[in-house]
């Protein structure tokens, strides 16, 4: 078992993300899946919710491959040892379908958890030009339940771009938005995904998101509908 | 012929032997907690020292009320031996007090309220955590969950049960003290000089035994029981459940085997 993760400069040519054959269980049968990402190339996945989900999962470690293989900046996040995987991560910006905010912590507190546990400076800083860039500053000081959903999905898109990562994986970002809500979302994405170096992998079965991001499209082969 | 002994075997086997693998998952949690302290000296880092003093103030401060309300009711019942007490002469009601409040009722008491209020509040808290998918998304944010969620949680548990059980011993001992003349007893200066001749060095390791570990063990069945939890909202009271049972009988179980070291030694 691995229990460091190579710096990125050691593998200056390896994709952010990659795939070869893999396979996962409770995934609509998905197998064999090869996918490589690298930086400047938006990806949309596109398939059943539950399969794109634990692709996802299985990029950050969370799912064990029932075969084939996954590589996260050339490393497979599964085989590092806790401490390794975390600082592995730190590269990765992460939003679930539903956002998954800390219920007990104020969408300030959740924007401010990465910063300080990663011990960055100036966290309270980084954390109200992250609450302004996503037009947060009226609702810091509430709950995640004491909003409705596209406060929530703006502020775990923020705590996913806050540490500034390289590589961005979306979970159906727009699902259960309204209109403006959504192109106001893909607008912010598509603008984060078009700066150097950055690279972004999306899932959703929403075809018209792909065309909001410029992404190229990988149908994920599923053998269950 | 040899079916019923073999079944008798198996279902007086499985309880002892899951019971065992059990202890040894606690064991190696509570192991790595430590263990996860050692590189920085004991230090936290600053968000997780947030979860540490929210976890001191939710299960030691805010207990604190309903520690001194069952401290009162237990010196009640103390200070209500005094006239007998004094009937049999002696040193009897502080040798009473050492015996019955420190060595074995202050501890369970504490370590009672705790299970009751906090245990069960921190697997509930954790299922469901892990069950909305916070746990998993802290992970994928590179922040490690044993260390956001299990160490502050270990830690302030055994904190504040140290802290509630000196608090309840104090206050306990207190009450009755003043007590004790208003029902025939000795008066509070004699009653508490009895009670500190009747400790003895071998009491203050045995209350630190009765009080550090299950403070860490019960924090443990409460974070193992918590993120055992899976995919469902149905998971979460088995898991409360599952806390209660266990965090009870470890800790009285581990009380009532130091109770007995200490005097066999």
């Amino acid at each position: 078992m691995s229990t460091a993760p190579a710096d990125l400069a050691d593998r200056p040519d390896a994709p952010f993300a990659e795939t070869s054959g893999l396979a996962l269980d409770h995934a609509a049968g998905l197998g064999g899946l090869d996918l490589a990402l690298g930086p400047g190339e938006p990806l949309h996945l596109h398939g059943p919710m539950e399969a794109g989900a634990a692709v996802l999962r299985a990029l950050v470690g969370l799912e064990r491959p029932r075969s084939g293989t996954v590589r996260l900046f050339g490393e497979d996040p599964a085989a590092l040892s806790r401490r390794a995987a975390a600082s592995l991560l730190v590269r990765v910006g992460w939003l679930p379908r539903h956002g998954a905010l800390l219920a007990n912590l104020t969408l300030r507190e959740n924007l401010l958890l990465p910063l300080e546990f990663h011990g960055l400076d100036h966290p309270r800083t980084r954390c109200d030009v992250a609450l302004a860039r996503f037009g947060l500053e009226e609702a810091p000081d509430l709950r995640p339940e004491q909003v409705g959903l596209p406060v929530r999905r703006r502020v775990a898109l923020a705590r996913a771009v806050l540490l500034e990562p390289a590589l961005l994986l979306l979970d159906d970002p727009l699902d259960d938005l309204d209109e403006p809500s959504a192109a106001e979302m893909a607008a912010a994405l598509a603008a984060w995904a078009r700066e150097p170096g950055h690279a972004l992998l999306v899932t959703s079965p929403d075809l018209a998101l792909a065309a909001a991001l410029g992404a190229r499209r990988l149908s994920l082969p599923v053998t269950r509908p | 012929m040899w079916t019923r002994p073999l079944a008798l075997a198996r279902a007086a086997g499985t309880p002892v032997v899951d019971g065992a693998g059990y202890a040894v998952r606690l064991a190696a949690l509570v192991g790595e907690v430590l263990w996860t302290l050692l590189p920085g000296g004991g230090r936290l880092r600053p968000a997780v020292r947030q979860v540490f003093y929210r976890q001191v103030y939710f299960t030691g401060v805010k207990a604190v009320p309903f520690a001194l309300l069952l401290a009162l009711m237990v010196a009640l019942v103390v200070a209500v031996q005094a006239p007998w007490s004094a009937a049999a002469g002696g040193e009897v009601l502080g040798t009473l007090l050492v015996v019955v409040l420190v060595r074995e009722l202050g501890p369970v008491v504490a370590a009672t309220i705790v299970i009751a209020r906090s245990a069960t509040a921190m697997a509930a808290e954790l299922a469901t955590m892990r069950v909305d998918g916070e746990v998993d998304t802290l992970a994928a944010l590179g922040i490690d969950p044993f260390e956001y969620l299990v160490v502050p949680r270990l830690l302030g548990t055994a904190v504040s049960l140290v802290s509630l059980t000196i608090l309840f011993l104090a206050a306990a001992l207190g009450a009755s003290a003043l007590l004790s003349p208003l029902l025939g007893g000795p008066a509070p200066a004699d009653l508490l000089a009895q009670v500190a001749r009747s400790l003895q060095p071998a009491d203050v390791a045995a209350l630190l035994a009765k009080t550090v570990v299950p403070g860490l063990v019960i924090a443990a069945v409460g974070c193992l029981e918590g993120l055992s939890a899976w995919r469902s909202t149905t998971d979460v009271p088995p898991a409360v459940t599952a806390t209660v049972v266990r965090a009870f009988s470890i800790s009285f179980g581990w009380n009532t085997l130091v109770s007995a070291l200490l005097y066999l030694a």
